[in-house]
């Protein structure tokens, strides 16, 4: 069985080094493509689904879209390596638990990932940390130009690139921001946030995208509407509400901190303290706790923890990377003490409450420097 | 509580239908359930997407004239009806043959019916290629009526040239 390598460092996503990277932990751009003179996946056969991934396979290895282009055709993979790739938001849950032949590529660290044969026979993906959707897009629309030369996408004057759903026919592309908002949860304001951003048609989804519930105050925000409007005109749709989001969640924090400094300062630490100490711990109250913690680094109460340690943690202590990481297969209550486990040693030795610099007790060769 | 399958039997089998969008209970009877068995377990398989759901309230609002719904698409067979139930095409030519519906329904998900975005160059390639082919017949057409067989062969070669190329494309 084929396996996939665990990079600890995670995707360039993870780094937490864009810009705004306190609120915007990531921009992605996803792009529909399907190949014209087949039928969609609909209607495809497996002969056919076969066909479409091999003409797919042969125009990434022509079009050359970085040096660190792999392929993984999906079925091959364990369920575990497959849903390692939906917590790195490299593939989606209907991909992952999808049938028949299919796959995805990945390439430039993560940072690009096209999808063969999920619901429209290419989806190019494009992710990359902090609030950056201009050079995401630019990414993602140059592997589209370099494919376009090899493949023939199914194309309509008229109504742009056709897709499986009239949902996504026109640019095909769907532009997204994941925010960190646990101000705005906190003190109930959130709702305010959805409210205006549908009457911009902007749709709000959370961590794991369509149909997911929102987790650890992460929302991702995204446009609906892909047909009649430029993918620039889109993102800057985007661009312009996003700002307006960070302040009204900056003005809270601040406000937070001045008016009930105690009453943060206590969720900060009680759910750092809580991570230190815990000996078994679910992925769900580990999303919570973390949410505090990053909130607490990012407002200067917690000083020696980066945000890219923040930022891994939720990321490696998901299901899929716990077992990954302890190379054999967990159930439920195992990987909830292997997942304490793992949180007490990245944040050991950690002050709480003096808020001094970090010094480098414990291990700071984890924490890159944030920049 | 009543079967909703039968209106008969009192429902024992209780499911979540998750595919269309909004979370629905369903409550059937044992019989009624075996029956729907195919249909439940395709049902739970996949959880609503937002396109899904999007589709889904449009089709609810806009309905398309009777004789509409047996459109056909010759490329893959799909009708109308169907690809307004499931909410996906079944091949790219179905925008075409659907054409008259679906504008509607365009207009309704995006407020818009014009792309307005990126063109891959081989489209691009075409639509020039499309209009000089159409000034070359007019062209054709034009000296065959005034009788000038030279320029008409000449032009008649041209013609074919580029519908070379396209087909090479
Ligand atoms: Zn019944
Ligand atoms: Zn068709």
């Amino acid at each position: 069985m084929e396996s996939i390598e665990l990079q600890s460092s995670g995707g360039e996503w993870l780094a937490g080094t864009g810009p705004e990277s306190d609120i915007v932990i990531s921009s992605r751009i996803r792009l529909a493509r399907n190949l014209a003179e087949f039928p969609f996946l609909s209607k495809a056969t497996q002969k056919e689904r076969g066909q479409i991934e091999r003409r797919a396979c042969e125009a990434l290895l022509k079009a050359k879209i970085a040096e660190d282009m792999r392929y993984h055709s999906l079925p091959p993979l364990s369920p575990i390596d497959r849903l390692f790739l939906v917590e790195r938001h490299l593939i989606s849950r209907e991909h992952a638990l999808g049938k028949g032949p299919r796959g995805v590529c990945l390439a430039a660290r993560e940072t690009t990932s096209i999808m063969v044969n999920e619901e429209d026979h290419l989806r190019m993906q494009g992710l990359r940390s902090g609030f950056q959707l201009r050079t995401t897009w630019e990414q993602v629309d140059d592997v589209d130009t370099k494919l376009e030369r090899v493949l023939d996408f199914a194309f309509s004057p008229q109504l742009g690139y056709l897709t499986v759903c009239p949902t996504n026919v026109g640019t095909g592309m769907r532009a997204s921001v994941m925010l960190h908002l646990p101000a705005l949860v906190m003190t109930r304001q959130i709702d305010k946030v959805f409210q205006a951003l549908s009457k911009i048609n902007l749709a709000v989804r959370g961590l794991y995208g369509e149909g997911t519930q929102a987790s650890g105050d992460f929302y991702q925000i995204s446009n609906q509407q892909t047909l009649g409007k430029s993918e620039l005109e889109i993102i800057e749709t985007i661009e312009r509400v996003i700002p307006k989001i960070m302040e009204y969640e900056r003005t809270v924090r601040e406000n937070l901190l001045e008016q009930r400094r105690e009453v943060i300062e206590d969720k900060v630490w009680r759910a750092f303290g809580m991570l230190q100490t815990a000996r078994t711990i679910n992925s769900e109250e580990t999303m919570d706790l973390l949410s505090a913690v990053r909130m607490g680094v990012n407002l200067r109460i917690i000083r020696d923890v980066e945000i890219p340690t923040v930022n891994e943690l939720f990321i490696l202590t998901q299901p899929a990377h716990l077992q990954k990481m302890e190379r054999s297969e967990l159930n439920s209550p195992e990987r909830d003490i292997t997942r304490a486990t793992y949180i007490r040693n990245r944040l050991a030795g950690r002050a709480a409450g003096n808020g001094s610099q970090g010094d480098g007790r414990g291990g700071g060769k984890e924490d890159r420097k944030a920049k | 509580m009543q079967c909703e399958g039968c209106q008969k039997n009192a429902a024992t089998v209780h499911l979540t239908d998750v595919s269309n969008n909004t979370k629905k209970e369903i409550h059937l009877c044992e019989s009624c359930a075996k029956l729907q068995g195919v249909t439940i377990k395709s049902y739970l398989h996949k959880s609503p997407t937002y396109p899904e759901l999007l589709t889904q309230l449009v089709h609810s609002q806009s309905e398309a004239p009777a004789d509409e719904k047996d459109v056909v698409c010759p490329r893959c067979g799909i009708t109308y009806r169907k690809f307004r139930s499931t909410g996906k095409f079944g091949c790219p030519n179905d925008y075409s043959v659907f054409k008259k519906g679906l504008f509607n329904l365009l207009e309704k998900i995006h407020g818009k019916v014009e792309h307005k975005g990126k063109v891959p160059l081989r489209a691009s390639d075409q639509i020039v290629k499309q209009k000089e082919l159409r000034a070359l017949r007019a062209d054709l057409e034009k000296a065959v009526r005034e009788e000038a067989y030279e320029r008409a062969a000449q032009i008649r070669d041209r013609i074919y040239g580029l519908e070379g190329r396209q087909g090479e494309v």
